[in-house]
């Protein structure tokens, strides 16, 4: 197929075709089948956090950070939900990851998911986008082979959400069988829905899956396992960026105006040779037009699913 | 008559009956996606039927047809507007108006929309005489119809046909006006604010013919200026425009001019932004379609209205008002009327509270330069759009910077120079990354108008220093403006202090640096006059490339390997045989050696392509 072509299209906002969709996912699941649970990735490399469906803040995140593949991206999931341009973003990164397989990784966040799609807005906008649930079900069915996290240099862990009390080293997360849908519970489900916590030792979430886990934890699985921190994405922060645990862990999260009316900024963490970090905040693009924003093709009405 | 006019070919080719069959079947199925696409057909049905059965058969079975899918409707009224061309020639087209009554009558507004363009199009195609017969009592029943869904739709049925019923039925045409007077006093006030959105386009489609009727409309004007409901109110100043082309000077300036007048300091914030909008096709109407003294006095009374608009309590109408400043200054006469006028509202709204209004001003304040000359320039609109760089609003000083065109070209070099360039200095750090791309875009015009002299020692070393910037695309618009600034400056500028901080670039310790270094190196190669540059230019530009295709970062590798290859034809120019073999070899032990797949891909490619040049 002509990745190029389906790129630059997808540059310019507009969805490829079924088929297209079908051979890139055909062409996606062969690489990352090659990925390991956890993917070993180089330094330099610039990490993303969520970006749920605002495409033009994605384009605005690779007007600043550079294109692949110049640059190096891991992105950590949510790439789909909430935004009116899921099917866009989540096309970009998985038709970047299959061109550029070196340069490029994406893993799974807790929204690239069956039963979340369905809630949040990725399944709605296939089926509007496309007149039935194909598109969603090759994505989907995509998203079971993505892996549940990275490192870099052997030196950052990165997973979308944080850590399990079933897991205290990477080699465990190695054994796992990741090939399903997001399970409710277990280490799968605690590696995309676990957040950082003030308390010590681990807590019960309030999001109903995952923990919650304090700096204790965080030092003691860097120590363990030889890392200098955790980078994770999954919650909203006001700056883009924020330090937790005494520097042991950071959370980016790339969705500038998150939902179009948090009015939070929107960051990512450039990692340079020397796994010496830079953070670069930016706000949402501008967009023309009096829809307060929102771009085209925007229904009239808020989905209930908004904040 | 039969086959007068034949109907256009869809494309279908010959006609399946049974398919045929099958399409009308469905446009009663339970299934609302059968029963839209057999709508979709319609025109294939009809084609397959031929005139006299669409007339007899397809159209009342049609008008049987009850749908409560809007979708289904709508697709119903797309396919009616262009089924008249079906049933037999013009003077048969009248037949599809009974469908299109119902559907004009429906809730969904969508639908009504589409079946009132319907109409519309099936009127233009009957024949004048039919107008009578069957247009006019069509839109009389939708018009006193119960409900006031038809009687909007009514409201649009007027322009376009009116000026064609016939002059000797005098009496249709009387009661045609009165019934659109009727609906212009219609107790539901959507079908007045309707009934006024169709004045204008009324005005001038029955225009000039007969006095009488537009001089009923302007008494409907008038009346719905004064309407209780604002949402009629505010359609009066779209109809102003209409109006000042279709009356004569003195009559606009008798009763248009005061009810516009009055919009300005309507009740209603949303009213008077109306005006503050339009402001400027307002002002260009004037001008352009009332001559004379009443052309003048209508003008002048518009500038003092606009003033008010200006200071206006709301800031959304401030806002519209200000970004109406430059259609204004278009049209300014009077240069020290304008200066006396708008000088003072303009420092104002340089200080206005809402960054919006300030955002505004911004983009437009300087196209004031032109209509006030340049002393009053200098005196009053400089200031302003000083004070506006400095603004604490990010959009407001990019605006300012994005439009200095005008202020250039009046005010001139100099005093532009010693005024504003300290300021644009200034931004060139700004923290706002589009901000800063925007100085970077005006740079080379700033280089052309303020000349090399201009462009002192901070502002060269900015643009050096954009290449090293934490925004990729800041550092592509600064290696784009290294290209326009070498060809500008000169190789000796090139080789003597662009180069150096090249070559310091490319020993940045972050990739991304490296990366830019090259993509200067290229662009400096280009305007380095490429039939002559210097061989130890060349030999500088070669060595760093060299260096960096043994960079421990595979992104900086093969893109060094891609400006190796751009290289080449330079060197074979130059004759420059060693240089060109060391290339070949480097690109080559990169294609066969590299441990990274994408350097390989790219270094291989490199090599099989200055093969290929030679």
């Amino acid at each position: 197929m002509n990745l190029e072509g389906c790129i630059e299209k997808l540059m310019e906002c507009r969805p490829l075709t079924e088929t297209e969709v079908r051979q890139l996912c055909d062409n996606a699941r062969d690489a990352l089948k090659r990925d390991a649970n956890v993917r070993r990735v180089k330094s330099p490399v610039t990490i993303v956090g969520d970006i749920h469906g605002q495409f033009h803040d994605l384009l605005e995140l690779f007007r600043i950070g550079g294109h692949a593949p110049d640059t190096n991206y891991l992105f950590m999931g949510d790439y789909v939900d909430r935004g009116y341009y899921s099917v866009e973003c989540v096309t970009l990164v998985v038709a970047l990851k299959v061109r550029y397989p070196e340069r490029v990784t994406i893993l799974r966040g807790n929204h690239e998911s069956r039963q979340i799609t369905q809630v949040y807005g990725f399944y709605d906008e296939c089926v509007r986008k496309y007149g039935n649930a194909s598109v969603w079900k090759l994505f989907t069915d995509l998203f079971d082979h993505l892996p549940l996290a990275a490192m870099v240099d052997e030196r950052l862990f990165c997973p979308h959400g944080g850590l399990s009390p079933s897991l205290d080293t990477v080699d465990q997360i190695l054994a796992l069988d990741r090939a399903h849908e997001v399970p409710h519970e277990g280490p799968i489900c605690d590696l995309m829905w676990s957040d950082p916590d003030d308390r010590l030792g681990w807590g019960i979430s309030p999001r109903g899956a995952g923990y919650t886990f304090g700096h204790d934890i965080s030092e003691k699985f860097n120590r363990e396992n030889g890392f200098d921190f955790i980078v994770r994405a999954h919650q909203l922060v006001m700056e883009g960026y924020s330090w937790f645990h005494n520097e042991r862990l950071v959370t980016v999260f790339s969705a500038p105006n998150y939902c179009y009316r948090c009015g939070n900024m929107a960051a990512i963490m450039e990692v340079d040779e020397h796994l010496a970090s830079n953070f670069i905040q930016f706000d949402p693009a501008p967009r023309r037009g009096g829809d307060g924003g929102l771009g085209i093709e925007v229904s009239q009405q808020t989905p209930d699913y908004f904040l | 008559m039969e086959g007068a006019a034949p109907p256009p070919d869809d494309g279908g080719g010959c006609v399946d009956l049974g398919e045929i069959a099958v399409l009308i079947d469905q446009l009663k199925n339970e299934d609302v996606r059968l029963r839209l696409e057999s709508n979709a057909n319609l025109l294939r049905i009809a084609r397959a039927l031929g005139p006299e059965r669409v007339r007899e058969e397809l159209v009342p079975f049609i008008c049987d047809l009850t749908d409560d899918s809007d979708d289904v409707l709508f697709e119903m009224a797309d396919q009616l507007g262009s089924l008249g061309a079906y049933v037999g020639g013009p003077a048969h087209a009248h037949v599809v108006l009974e469908p299109l009554e119902a559907l004009a009558a429906v809730e969904e507004a969508r639908v009504r929309d589409r079946a009132v363009r319907a109409a519309l199009e099936v009127a233009a195609a009957m024949p004048d005489e039919s107008l009578v017969s069957y247009y006019v009592p069509f839109v009389q029943r939708l018009g006193n119809h119960d409900w006031f869904t038809a009687r909007i739709s009514a409201c649009g049925l007027f322009a376009g046909p009116h000026g064609r019923l016939p002059g000797r039925k005098r009496v249709i045409q009387l009661r045609f006006n009165a019934l659109f007077a009727r609906l212009c006093r219609d107790d539901t006030p959507m079908v007045r604010r309707v009934a006024a959105g169709q004045l204008g386009a009324i005005a001038l489609a029955g225009g000039s013919s007969d006095g009488e009727p537009l001089g009923s409309l302007v008494s409907l004007f008038e009346a719905l200026a004064r309407d209780d409901q604002d949402s009629v109110r505010l359609q009066t100043v779209g109809n102003c425009a209409a109006l000042f082309r279709a009356l004569e000077p003195a009559r606009v300036r008798g009763t248009v001019l005061p009810v516009l007048l009055a919009t300005a300091t309507d009740r209603s914030w949303r009213v008077r932004w109306s005006a503050a909008a339009a402001f400027a096709e307002l002002a260009a109407a004037v001008d352009d379609d009332v001559g004379g003294d009443d052309g003048a006095h209508c003008a002048e009374a518009l500038r003092a209205t606009f003033v008010g608009l200006l200071n206006d309590v709301e800031p959304e109408v401030r806002c519209a008002a200000a970004g109406a400043l430059s259609g204004v200054a278009r049209r300014v006469r009077d240069e020290d009327a304008a200066l006396a006028a708008l000088a003072p509202s303009i420092e104002a709204l340089s200080r206005d509270g809402s960054q919006q209004v300030r955002a505004a001003l911004a983009s437009s304040v300087g196209d004031l330069a032109p209509a006030l000359g340049r002393d009053a320039t200098v005196a009053r609109v400089l200031p302003v759009l000083l004070a506006l760089l400095r603004d604490a609003n990010a959009e407001v000083r990019l605006n300012i910077i994005s439009n200095l065109g005008p202020v250039h070209a009046v005010v001139g070099v100099d005093l532009l120079s010693q005024s504003l360039l300290p300021a644009i200095v200034d931004l060139a750090d700004d923290a706002k990354w589009r901000v800063r791309g925007a100085i970077i875009e005006h740079v080379p015009l700033i280089a052309d108008q303020l000349g090399v002299a201009f462009f002192d020692d901070a502002l060269k070393a900015k643009c050096v220093g954009w290449l090293a910037d934490d925004v990729a695309a800041i550092r592509i618009a600064a290696t784009r403006n290294l290209r326009l600034l070498a060809a500008k400056f000169g190789e000796r500028w090139a080789r003597d202090v662009a180069l150096p901080k090249v070559a310091d670039l490319a020993r940045q310790r972050y990739y991304l640096r490296r990366i830019t270094a090259l993509r200067a190196l290229d662009a400096l190669c280009d305007v380095l006059a490429p039939e002559d540059v210097a061989a130890d230019v060349l030999a500088t530009v070669l060595d760093l490339c060299d260096d960096l295709c043994d960079d421990p970062v595979a992104n900086v590798r093969f893109n060094a390997a891609a400006t190796l290859r751009k290289l080449a034809p330079r060197l074979q120019r130059h004759r420059a045989g060693a240089e060109l073999a060391l290339l070949k070899t480097k690109l080559r032990s990169l294609a066969d050696d590299d441990g990274d797949v994408d350097v390989v891909a790219i270094a291989s490619e490199a090599a099989a392509a200055v093969d290929g040049d030679e």
